[in-house]
């Protein structure tokens, strides 16, 4: 299968990328659990004694700091998909190959949707056995269902970047312009405006909700559908600009 | 049909530039074609056409009788050949090879690599190897599927003497293979040693194309270069006005050494040795050339 084929390439390819989408993870993620715990030891005594350490308010900070740095690395992880073979001259010969744009476009999202999930799936369990240890038990099935959420939310940044890398000539262009975008659609649930809900950040908020509130079956399903959908849109998208722009310039 | 040809392809960029104006190429199976022209000619652009990569604005491209280019028959070297340099030239191989759905890519690996003389450098990365190295694996990649057709976009730019003939020397044995190949290039005297058939693109037009045998009849028979011990005087005239001879230029600018472009070699290795004999010019060198596709391809240029 030639996608299988061209998804290891990707991965051999971009597998340091992988390993350092999952120390950021880990390393975010853990360390909210961590710091709300150990500020207290790690301020003056008066200060101290205004932090009330709780594992709630550190789990809070795992997903609010998992889903912005992530968002951040997939976005780095991502602009040279497309632009970054443009850039260093390999996509011509990719494309004199019996092989289509979608498997090319495919194969590319997907090895970076695997780092994604792996990512963020090491980060909770990382998370999940702190939270026992330095605070209380803690249902794994609660880290584990916020955590696919937050990949979803995750993915969907991914297929944003495809757009701008597909289109783009450069890494940079290509980071500026997804970049801009994630960030618009991310500030649109903060404000309230009647357009929250073409934002798909708006229904990443399920990821906190699972972790730390309660969520129905179906609306969990049903919101992490709906960024679902906006991410297929988006890989719609990077192949129609993929085949644009390859075909016309 | 012939094995590859185009009909009235053209391109026009989005800035308007018309890269490719109505260009109808013939090339037989077998055939080593070179397409030649300046730079910015539409060279590349043709190329890219006939690949697939690039959409023309109007005409076809046929293959082997279908329309379209078959890409799992045909292997192509563009021009800034670029590879995953993570990858070592056999990881590279065996990679591109799995995108044909081939069942034994291991003998095809191992006689691409014998073909470009790479075998010792199998494990080699490659962000280590020469350039020269370099555009052999690139030969070799386009060759690891046994392709019928190969499209090699100016194989020998920028390699030193030794690895130009060297490239030169790999694409005359597999056209003995009975691989058809189109290769381009801006440097003529190279294409001579290998092409059978030839383009001339100019400003995106096909102004020429035909087979070299064929251009060398239809253009000047051949050069005749002369050398005189001092001026040769009325000679010049005198040979200029044979009705077998097409043109006289001097090369030196003191009318001591000259070219003379013959329409009628018979004729002229027949009679020109009496006319200069009969005068009292000394004769200190005489050799005829044949006409090489500079030649063709200068008088064209010329003649647009």
């Amino acid at each position: 299968m030639k996608v299988g084929r061209l998804l290891a390439k990707e991965f051999k390819e971009t597998r340091v990328q992988g390993v350092v989408f999952t120390a950021v993870l880990v390393l975010f993620g853990a360390s909210s659990v961590l710091l709300q715990k150990f500020i207290p030891k790690l301020v003056p005594d008066n200060l101290a004694e205004a932090f009330e350490p709780s594992l709630t308010a550190g789990l809070a900070d795992y997903v609010g700091n998992s889903l912005q740095m992530g968002s951040i690395v997939a976005i780095l992880i991502t602009i040279a998909a497309l632009a970054g073979e443009r850039e260093s001259g390999t996509l011509e010969l990719l494309l004199a190959r019996p092989v289509s744009k979608l498997q090319i476009v495919l194969s590319k999202f997907f090895a970076r949707v695997s780092y994604v999930f792996i990512g963020n799936l090491v980060a909770g369990l990382v998370t999940w056995y702190y939270a026992v240890y330095l605070f209380e038990s803690f249902p794994l099935g609660k880290i584990l269902l916020s955590t696919v959420g937050m990949s979803v939310v995750i993915s969907f940044v991914v297929g944003l970047t495809m757009i701008f890398s597909a289109w783009s000539r450069s890494k940079i262009s290509a980071a500026f312009g997804s970049g801009a975008v994630a960030l618009a659609l991310a500030i649109l649930p903060t404000v309230k405006s009647p357009y929250d809900m073409i934002s798909p950040f708006t229904y990443g908020e399920v990821a906190r909700q699972s972790l730390l509130g309660e969520v129905t079956v179906t609306g969990y399903l049903t919101d992490l559908g709906a960024i679902i959908g906006f991410t297929a849109f988006c890989i719609v998208l990077t192949i129609m600009v993929f085949r644009k722009v390859e075909k016309i310039t | 049909m012939n094995f590859l040809e185009t009909k009235n392809l053209s391109k026009t960029y989005p800035n308007g530039v018309e890269a490719v104006k109505s260009i109808n190429l013939k090339i037989d199976k077998g055939e080593i074609y070179g397409l030649i022209g300046p730079n910015g000619a539409g060279k590349s652009t043709t190329i890219r056409i006939l690949m697939g990569i690039l959409e023309p604005t109007s005409g076809s491209v046929h293959f082997d009788g279908s329309s379209g280019i078959d890409l799992a028959k045909t292997g192509y070297l563009p021009e800034c050949a670029n590879f995953y340099r993570f990858m070592t030239i056999r990881e590279y191989l065996e990679w591109s090879c799995s995108l044909y759905d081939l069942s034994d890519c291991e003998t095809n690996i191992e006689e691409s690599l014998i073909t470009v003389g790479l075998e010792n450098l199998r494990e080699r990365k490659l962000d280590e190897i020469s350039k020269g190295q370099k555009q052999r694996v690139g030969i070799a990649q386009a060759l690891v599927h046994d392709p019928d057709l190969l499209i090699l976009d100016e194989p020998t730019s920028g390699l030193d003497p030794l690895g130009k003939k060297k490239i030169l020397t790999i694409i005359k044995g597999l056209a003995d293979q009975g691989k058809t190949i189109l290769t381009s290039s801006h440097i003529l005297p190279e294409l001579s040693q290998v092409c059978t058939g030839v383009g001339i693109i100019r400003d995106g037009e096909l102004v020429l194309q035909g087979l070299m045998a064929d251009l060398r009849k239809e253009f000047v028979t051949s050069n005749l270069e002369l050398g005189f011990e001092s001026s040769a005087g009325t000679l010049i005239e005198e040979i200029e006005s044979l009705d077998f001879v097409s043109e006289v230029e001097e090369m030196d600018g003191e009318r001591t050494r000259y070219i003379v472009r013959i329409k009628d070699e018979k004729r002229a290795k027949k009679d020109l040795p009496r006319v200069i004999l009969d005068s009292e010019a000394v004769v200190t060198y005489y050799d005829f050339a044949q006409v090489t596709l500079e030649d063709i391809f200068m008088e064209t240029m010329e003649e647009g």
